[in-house]
């Protein structure tokens, strides 16, 4: 495999990592995976800016 | 606000305290402890309230801490229910193609924050989380609205880190349709 083989992410892989960045500290690796995927991919960018805003609806709720 | 209007204004509270409850809780008797606990103990130090923030964001930070009192009182049948759902399979393929790529594009959603001064957006929004597998909402709300970290949630519903993150990865999928599909398709008027 090449090296763009191995950092190359689906958009299945992608979403899974966003909403784990939400969650946990990713390592070098998997952030530089995602960081090439989301400057290549809007679909993706967009999801990401979607699981943020969930986030901080969510923690409005009762304010 | 003199003393008796501070009482009122804090019993007012309590159907939006059930809801809220509810949505964490999923549980009828628990919420309606956990509930009455913050009535009393905001009504008990109605005196402290200084005023500083709005009367409902102190009274739902009362609320937060009594509902994770009701877990730890009610975590083993808690910890059954996540874990039976986190060994549950959803995959989304219907999502994405065979080699993993998105079938259709997500919406953009614009502005979303100007969502935050509609009412009607947070019915919306709690009656998607209320449409989430008990367990999974429960996991999820732990952790985005009670603000636990990671291992916390995890402890208190005695499942895996790894199964912990795929099932706040299913809610935040599940959520992120819902809202797509009842509010900001819809294109409310803002």
């Amino acid at each position: 495999m090449t090296i763009f083989g191995w950092l190359r992410l689906t958009c299945r892989q992608a979403q899974v990592l966003l909403s784990e960045r939400q969650d946990r500290r990713l390592g070098p690796f998997e952030t530089l995976r995602l960081r090439l995927h989301l400057t290549a991919c809007d679909w993706c960018s967009r999801v990401a800016r979607h699981f943020r805003f969930i986030s901080e609806a969510v923690r409005r709720i009762g304010t | 606000m003199d003393a008796r209007d501070l009482q009122q204004a804090i019993a007012d509270l309590r159907p939006t305290l059930l809801r809220i409850a509810r949505l964490q809780l999923r549980n009828d008797t628990w919420a309606e402890d956990a509930v009455s606990e913050t009535l009393i103990s905001a009504l008990e130090g109605a005196n402290r309230f200084g005023g500083q923030s709005q009367l409902k964001t102190w009274v739902v930070g009362i609320l937060k801490h009594k509902i994770i009192d009701q877990f730890r009182r009610g975590d083993r049948e808690v910890s059954m229910e996540a874990a039976a759902e986190a060994a549950q399979v959803e995959s989304f393929d219907e999502l994405y193609t065979a080699d993993g790529h998105r079938v259709d594009p997500p919406l953009d959603w614009g502005d979303p924050e100007a969502a935050y001064a509609r009412v009607q957006f947070f019915e919306i929004l709690q009656t998607c989380v209320e449409e989430l597998p008990a367990g999974l909402a429960r996991v999820f709300m732990m952790r985005e609205w009670l603000e636990l970290d990671t291992a916390q949630v995890c402890k208190e519903n005695s499942i895996t880190a790894t199964n912990c993150f795929v099932m706040l990865h299913r809610a935040r999928m599940r959520l992120r349709e819902c809202l797509e599909n009842r509010w900001f398709a819809a294109a409310p008027a803002l």
